[in-house]
């Protein structure tokens, strides 16, 4: 990549993620290394990536010779996380449709989005912070390495100088605090969720989506890099009792709870 | 029968939007029967406001099927919002899009595609309602302008709306002849929405009376023709009765997944009341009845996408019966599954009950919908 800003384009890339809805029921399937999915299962935009996409958005807003491109990697599903973006208002869409359905190491995913960006000459690359199935957070820090560009985790707050060719960064560090860097371009930023409120589709977009152009990238098995780790089993947390009803005098149900809170060092 | 792409986008994008910005709402403005403006400004910014109207005036296109994607998610969440939405989009707006002139249209359709104005649309008078023609209302030409005198009743938005679509008789002598619709705005002289009227459902969608004194329409406002009326009328019952199948679907939908979701989560007698045979049943029958309406309104929905709304009149009556008393079976089922918690506010069953009840009963009940089947069914033999 280039590392002079061009001023009167500036591409940026975002890496979005489809995953299944948090709120639903899961089931481990017969390989026990993998989820049972269906035509049913509900799948959304990984939340954190939303804030990722808004925040290309609003940098478009600010320098309207910007243009977003939308990157998934994974399974046919994986589109309609693009769709959405393009919904949001991106401008271009890529999908990297991987052969198999299950887990795809974040070494794997950033290695095909880092191949399609090599020569495309991106000026940021956005991606959320992690994916809310996994919550690795890899893909990102490993798309920087392997571009060798500079990149910022967390981010919490970005302010562009493509004059400059900088952007200037505020991470989200323990206790609240922030971390603040400056970063030259080309870029990775990891989005913090909280840092905009990312907007729904707009229905103009969405009846629109079908005429804006995808881009599909077929990989098969044998064209991806070796991940670099595999999944060994997964299992369910082991179910939690149910409440506990005290019952006795309120003075009663007092010592009691306070008897709970102590057994649990929970208070000591 | 297979949804589009883009149809799939705009289900699971009204779908999340109704579950994050309608539901929060949905008991606040149950209980404080308050009309969501919020939402509605929402609403507009996401262009649900102006689905179904051309590009050209301001909106988002959308055939039937869109609308009823839309009402089926809106009331999954919240039949009080579906409900003011749909007297917008489809009573009102899309009623203007099929049968006014170029000039009304880019009068009057822009505002409404962005929500700057809100629509409804008058028929019923408090002496006729199933028997809609013998409404009462009276308009008198004078010069350029039509005097209207008289009084519409459980007008959806009355309250709060801007412009409404209200149909009045301008020939006393002819009955389904003699009736002309017009477009009403608020601040015309003589125009006034009466008070809100309490009620035991929809009750975040206001209601109300629309009282005409003298009320002075501009000529040009009429639809139609005059003593076309009942065309203009007719021409949006049927896809009035399919988005409110569609929008009982949504209902019918909540009180299933609610009162799995329960059913999984209760336990009784050492057990999820789920494993109970009697639960059981009566939780595959809610999902039987709600698979049978989705099938009928899905193919109605496409069909009428691709022919239009004319002769469909017996396949979207008979819809809306079978989708609207699915809604309110399905609604007492959920209630008796949930016990004393379905009956009580914290839990969102009993406003399911309370929304469906209405269901049989507006934009034609169950009973005249069996008499327009069983006509259609005559004109058969």
């Amino acid at each position: 990549m280039p590392s002079t800003p061009r001023a009167f384009t500036m591409k940026i890339l975002v890496c979005v993620k489809q995953v299944i809805e948090s709120e639903t029921t899961i089931r481990i399937d017969d390989s026990e290394k993998w989820i049972h999915t269906d035509k049913s299962t509900p799948y959304r935009m990984n939340r954190f990536d939303e804030f990722a996409v808004e925040e290309a958005l609003l940098i478009k807003e600010k320098f309207p010779y910007v243009t977003i491109d939308v990157i998934s990697v994974g399974p046919a599903i994986s589109v309609m996380a693009v769709k959405r973006a393009l919904g949001m208002g991106a401008d271009h869409g890529i999908h990297i449709i991987t052969e198999q359905e299950g887990y795809l190491s974040p070494y794997v995913t950033a290695s095909l989005i880092a191949s399609f960006a090599q020569d495309k000459n991106f000026d940021l690359i956005l991606a959320g912070v992690m994916a809310e199935d996994h919550m690795q957070g890899q893909v990102g820090p490993m798309i920087a390495e392997l571009l060798s560009l500079p990149c910022a985790t967390s981010t919490i707050f970005e302010r562009l100088s493509p004059n400059n060719g900088t952007v200037y960064v505020e991470r989200e560090i323990e206790g609240g605090l922030r971390d603040t860097l400056e970063l030259s371009l080309p870029a990775v930023l990891t989005i913090q969720t909280g840092i905009n409120k990312p907007r729904y589709p707009s229905l103009s977009n969405v009846l629109r989506a079908k005429k804006q152009k995808m881009e599909t990238i077929e990989v098969s098995s044998s064209e991806q890099p070796e991940p670099k780790e595999r999944v060994v089993r997964l299992a369910l947390p082991k179910k939690s009792r149910s409440g506990v009803v005290l019952e006795g005098t309120q003075q009663e149900k007092a010592a009691q709870l306070l008897q709970i809170l102590r057994d649990k060092s929970i208070l000591t | 029968m297979e949804f589009e792409e883009q149809q799939v986008l705009l289900r699971n994008t009204v779908s999340r939007f109704a579950k994050e910005q309608l539901a929060p709402l949905a008991s606040e403005i149950d209980q404080q029967e308050r009309f969501p403006r919020e939402t509605f400004e929402k609403m507009a910014e996401l262009g649900l406001l102006g689905l179904g109207i051309p590009e050209e005036y301001g909106g988002f296109r959308g055939k039937i099927v869109e609308a009823c994607i839309v009402g089926e998610k809106l009331a999954r969440y919240c039949a009080s919002t579906a409900a003011s939405w749909g007297a917008h989009v489809d009573l009102c707006a899309a009623n203007i899009c099929r049968n006014g002139t170029e000039e009304q249209k880019k009068r009057f359709l822009p505002d409404l595609a962005t929500g700057k104005k809100l629509g409804g649309m008058a028929m019923t008078e408090p002496d006729a309602g199933s028997d809609v023609l013998a409404m009462k209302t009276r308009a008198v030409q004078d010069g350029d302008f039509y005097v209207l005198n008289g009084r519409k009743t459980f007008i959806t938005n009355g309250p709060v709306g801007d412009l409404f679509l209200v149909y009045a008789r301008t020939d006393p002598k002819a009955r389904g002849k003699g009736i002309t619709a017009f477009v009403v705005e608020k601040g015309f002289d003589g125009f006034t929405s009466g008070k809100k009227l309490e009620k035991l459902g929809w009750r975040g969608s206001p209601t109300g009376d629309l009282i005409f004194e003298d009320c002075r329409v501009p000529r040009e406002n009429i639809i139609g023709e005059v003593n076309g009326g009942v065309k203009i009328l007719m021409s949006g019952l049927n896809s009035e009765r399919l988005l409110l199948a569609a929008e009982s679907l949504g209902l019918g939908r909540a009180c299933l997944e609610d009162s799995v979701q329960y059913a999984r989560e209760r336990v009784q007698f050492g057990k999820r009341i789920a494993d109970f045979q009697m639960v059981m049943e009566k939780l595959a029958r809610m999902a039987t009845k709600v698979e049978a309406v989705k099938a009928m309104v899905w193919s109605q929905a496409f069909k009428m996408s691709e022919n239009g709304p004319a002769a469909m009149t017996m396949e979207t009556a008979a819809a809306k019966l079978l989708a609207s008393e699915m809604a309110l079976q399905n609604a007492l089922d959920a209630t008796q599954i949930f016990g004393g918690y379905g009956y009580i506010r914290e839990f969102p069953v009993e406003r399911y009950l309370r929304d469906a009840r209405i269901m049989t009963i507006g934009g034609g009940t169950s009973e005249i919908m069996c008499q327009v089947i069983f006509r259609e069914l005559e004109k058969g033999l």
